[in-house]
């Protein structure tokens, strides 16, 4: 059943995609859509009272204008947290919140991370919550799909020049982000999510014992924290909550939402390169690496935990450890795979209890950073695989690579060999510097092979801007928020700056008409060659990593 | 009077705190521009 249930969910994302990919097609181009007469009167509202000339920008200009808008905002958010004592939505008396939890929590937000080494709850005020987390869930996602109409008009050949990215960006929030969200919020709160701004209740319990119950705005918060690829919840226990994740159809829904703006970009590309079949081979590469994650994942926990086993205890259930009755090991598993692979960091249930196997899932997903990813970087992340594998099957074949009509040389593959490798030195890097140091090594609750997976685990989460946790791991101490800032920051724009210049540089070179001797990327055998080359190079990159924390840690059960 | 001294410091040192971070990520954003410039660099050689 709880199968039938998981390939609904992804069919019913995969005909939304389709709709949606087309209305993201039209808000790119500014075709009519039936928002229009609404919206049209917003969107110029906004440009009039924020002095925002439409004119388009040149690639340089449109980063430098994403750079200090990011800029501006990071400011602000570290001001207001540093300062959210006041008595402003306050009804709590929430602290203001410590310095290094501030940097963390601001550059988190900014980059679409959202990694929370603090408890929602307890450690921001609703004019936090609101203000600095649900604007921030809106403007990076926003930030991020921004880019990727940017890096799509470009590689698809339609515009020498970006667009506008304050245009962009402030269509995006109203004409995408912020209708869906609403729909979804609408639908959350008729399944009894919270939506309020008064303060905890207190209430006796039946053992006749005082207890904090927590409510706040929560219902908008969860909209766009699942549709942005946000991850950061109300609450500690994120969609494990029953305040956050109430009923098997919001489970379901925010397991659709995950996943949606992510797969929809793809079918957003192939309406712009007016090649479906170019989108369908992207799109199929990335669902069935997907799948194979899942189908590992959901078969190491369904297995349950050999050590119970060997004690006696039934397994039957698989291993329950760290997950919601209500949810199983089934839809566990899927929202696992769901949150990490689309850098999403949502959990529904304690990644830090997986099994080993299972663990390793969540940080390939991460790791590989293509799997759909966060709305746009990671099918950014995939055209960049997609460049690298027509180069290397270029050069096997003896034939200058081209992709999309446009020859691939030098420069390009400089650029984009420098953005493969800073994904993983980020992770391995920050990762030993951690085991170097005594106050890395301070946070591990777990010591040995499952310690050394909580700290890769946290800094692959970081720099994937994935944001889930291990949470096993102590990490709200001045070392890992410093660092782990450090990784999330450099983790986001390298990467995002690297492949606009290569979109760039495509579109300021001459289209090469297709001839029978050009080497297809529409086609099955151009997706098992990509599949191919996303696993030979995180196998390449990252393997002995693994193999000394979640294998080592699997075969000593 | 040394109490109030003590908390002068350690009032100012959280400020230099707060300083010290935010120069940090306004450092970073600078640092983002000049990677663009190099990545602009880059693409321009022949």
């Amino acid at each position: 059943m709880e199968i039938l249930q998981i390939v609904l969910i992804f069919l019913i994302f995969v005909v939304l995609c389709i709709p949606l990919g087309k209305y993201i097609y039209k808000v790119s181009e500014h075709e009519k859509t039936f928002l229009d007469p609404v919206l049209d009167r917003i969107d110029n509202f906004v440009y009039r009272i924020s002095g925002i000339k439409k004119e388009d920008m040149s690639w340089k200009q449109y980063i430098f204008a994403l750079i200090s808008c990011n800029a501006v905002a990071a400011f602000f958010a570290f001001l207001i947290l540093r300062i959210q004592s006041l008595p402003i939505l306050n009804p709590n008396n929430i602290g203001n919140m410590e310095q290094g939890l501030t940097f963390n929590t601001v550059i988190a937000f900014m980059t679409n991370t959202d990694i929370q080494d603090y408890s929602g709850e307890w450690g921001l005020s609703y004019f936090s919550q609101m203000v600095i987390v649900t604007f921030f869930m809106f403007f990076a996602a926003a930030t991020g799909l921004a880019v990727t109409f940017a890096f799509i008009r470009a590689v698809s050949g339609r515009k020498k020049e970006m667009g506008n990215f304050y245009v962009d960006l402030v269509r995006i929030i109203t004409r995408i982000l912020l209708p869906l969200s609403i729909i979804a919020a609408v639908f959350f709160i008729q399944q009894g999510v919270p939506q309020t701004l008064a303060s905890n209740k207190t209430v006796t319990t039946i053992e006749g014992k005082l207890q904090d119950i927590p409510l706040g705005p929560v219902a908008s918060l969860e909209a766009i924290k699942m549709l942005g690829t946000n991850g950061g919840g109300f609450f500690g226990a994120n969609s494990a909550h029953p305040f956050e994740n109430p009923t098997p159809l919001t489970n379901a829904v925010q397991s659709v939402l995950i996943l949606l703006l992510a797969g929809a970009v793809v079918v957003f590309f192939g309406y712009m390169l007016q090649k479906k079949k170019q989108a369908i081979s992207i799109f199929a590469a990335m669902g069935i690496l997907l799948a194979v994650g899942f189908i590992i994942c959901y078969a190491a926990e369904k297995a349950g935990n050999p050590v119970l086993a060997n004690l006696g205890l039934n397994q039957l259930m698989g291993n329950m450890e760290g997950k919601e009755v209500r949810f199983g090991v089934g839809l566990s598993s899927f929202f696992t795979t769901l949150t990490t692979a689309t850098s999403t960091g949502a959990v529904n249930n304690m990644h830090d209890s997986l099994t080993p196997i299972g663990g390793a899932v969540a940080l390939v997903n991460m790791m590989l950073n293509v799997i759909f990813g966060g709305i746009g970087v990671g099918f950014m992340n995939m055209i960049m695989f997609a460049i690298l594998t027509v180069f290397i099957c270029g050069l096997m074949v003896g034939r200058t690579p081209e992709f999309l009509s446009k020859k691939i040389e030098g420069r390009e593959i400089k650029l984009i060999a420098l953005a493969i490798i800073i994904h993983p030195l980020l992770i391995l890097m920050f990762s030993a510097l951690a085991l170097l140091a005594p106050q890395g090594l301070a946070g591990i609750s777990n010591p040995g092979f499952h310690g050394l997976t909580q700290i890769l685990y946290q800094f692959t989460s970081a720099a994937a801007n994935n944001g889930s946790g291990f949470e096993g791991l102590g990490d709200n101490t001045m070392f890992w928020n410093v660092t782990a800032g450090i990784v999330m920051f450099a983790g986001r724009y390298l990467s995002m700056i690297i492949l606009i210049a290569v979109a760039a540089s495509l579109a300021s070179k001459r289209a090469i008409p297709v001839t029978a001797g050009t080497f297809r990327t529409d086609n099955a055998v151009f997706t098992v060659t990509l599949i191919f080359i996303v696993l030979i190079i995180g196998a390449l990159t990252f393997f002995p990593a693994l193999a000394l924390g979640p294998i080592a840690e699997q075969l000593t059960l | 009077m040394q109490d109030a001294n003590i908390k002068l410091i350690r009032a100012g040192g959280e400020h230099m705190l707060d300083i010290t971070f935010i120069s940090v990520i306004l450092i970073g954003f600078m640092a983002l521009k000049h990677f663009t410039d190099w990545c602009g660099g880059q693409i321009s050689k022949k």
